[in-house]
């Protein structure tokens, strides 16, 4: 019987979520990268975030839908955690938006001095509190991150059974009669 | 090695790079805590918070004179960063002081989610009798 190769998501996320967070946090110094590097990497970062919440999806619906019955308090935490990272890093990416040179946008939207000067100030503040977010975030999915990290750097070998050879399952080498 | 003496040294090795690096970054006045208070008055926060022209991360004027190693072209409140091209290494310290709060922060979740749950584990014969 052919098995089916499906794709390793979960290597496939954790490269996205390593970049995600280290472009997060190199953005969070326009000295570092100079403004115009900094615009386009949120702007990026912006899209990447939308791939990562597209990735687990099944997750955010399933919760969703049950977050008022049964739900384990773990995953309840989880989700309101998520929401408060979602509404922050989202509202980052816009003020940056909204005071971006690149795109001329507040020129373009015609946007007074005063809401300018209010985006700066959302812009400034907010990623600071998307920072810590992140941080326990990070923290919350430390097992899955440590144990795909392993996985990923090959520190441990994979235990799904086809991986293994027939020489090293001694109940599948038959016996001689 | 047993479980125990394993976790016991990664702890140990958590502690030390962190502290040592914590402290470097401290030293050289790249390390500064996120200034979550400091909310925009367009969100009810204090007129005095509004610094205009500030980037992200704490990037303008540092209140009360924190000392901070800027490179020599002057990254102070209100100034652009003309930069052409390239990455400004000099800066790098404080990218890495991002990096050491999140690292700071799942160490502080992780451990004290480990230590809360050996504390319940411990204690649970007796809030089991008190019911």
């Amino acid at each position: 019987m052919a098995h089916k190769i499906k794709p390793n998501m979960n290597k496939t996320k954790f490269v996205l979520d390593i970049l995600l967070t280290a472009a997060f946090v190199v953005s969070m110094k326009p000295v570092f990268t100079g403004e115009n590097w900094h615009e386009w990497i949120g702007i990026g970062l912006g899209g990447a975030a939308i791939i990562h919440i597209l990735i687990n999806l099944k997750w955010v619906i399933s919760v969703t839908r049950r977050f008022f019955g049964k739900v384990p308090r773990q995953a309840r935490i989880n989700y309101l955690l998520n929401l408060l990272l979602f509404v922050s890093f989202f509202l980052t990416v816009i003020s940056g938006l909204m005071i971006s040179k690149n795109l001329n946008t507040a020129q373009a939207l015609s946007l007074s001095r005063d809401a300018s000067m209010n985006w700066k100030q959302i812009h400034a503040w907010i990623p600071n509190v998307t920072l810590l977010i992140i941080g326990v975030h990070l923290a919350l999915h430390w097992k899955w991150i440590a144990h795909t990290g392993q996985r990923f750097f090959a520190l441990k070998p994979r235990l799904h059974a086809r991986s293994r050879s027939i020489a090293e399952r001694p109940e599948l080498t038959p016996r001689p009669s | 090695m047993s479980r125990k003496l394993k976790s016991a040294l990664v702890f140990g090795m958590v502690i030390a790079v962190l502290g040592l690096t914590g402290y470097w970054l401290r030293d050289g006045g790249w390390l500064q805590m996120p200034r979550i208070l400091d909310v925009p008055a367009v969100f009810g926060g204090s007129d005095t918070n509004a610094e205009g022209g500030k980037g992200p991360g704490g990037e303008g004027q540092a209140p009360g004179g924190e000392a901070r190693q800027q490179p020599p072209q002057g990254q102070g409140a209100g100034q652009r960063h003309e930069q052409e091209s390239g990455l400004n290494w000099d800066t790098l310290p404080g990218v890495l002081a991002n990096l050491w709060i999140i690292a700071f922060i799942i160490a502080a979740v992780v451990y004290s989610t480990k230590v809360s749950g050996f504390v319940f584990r411990q204690t649970r014969p007796w809030w089991r009798a008190a019911r």
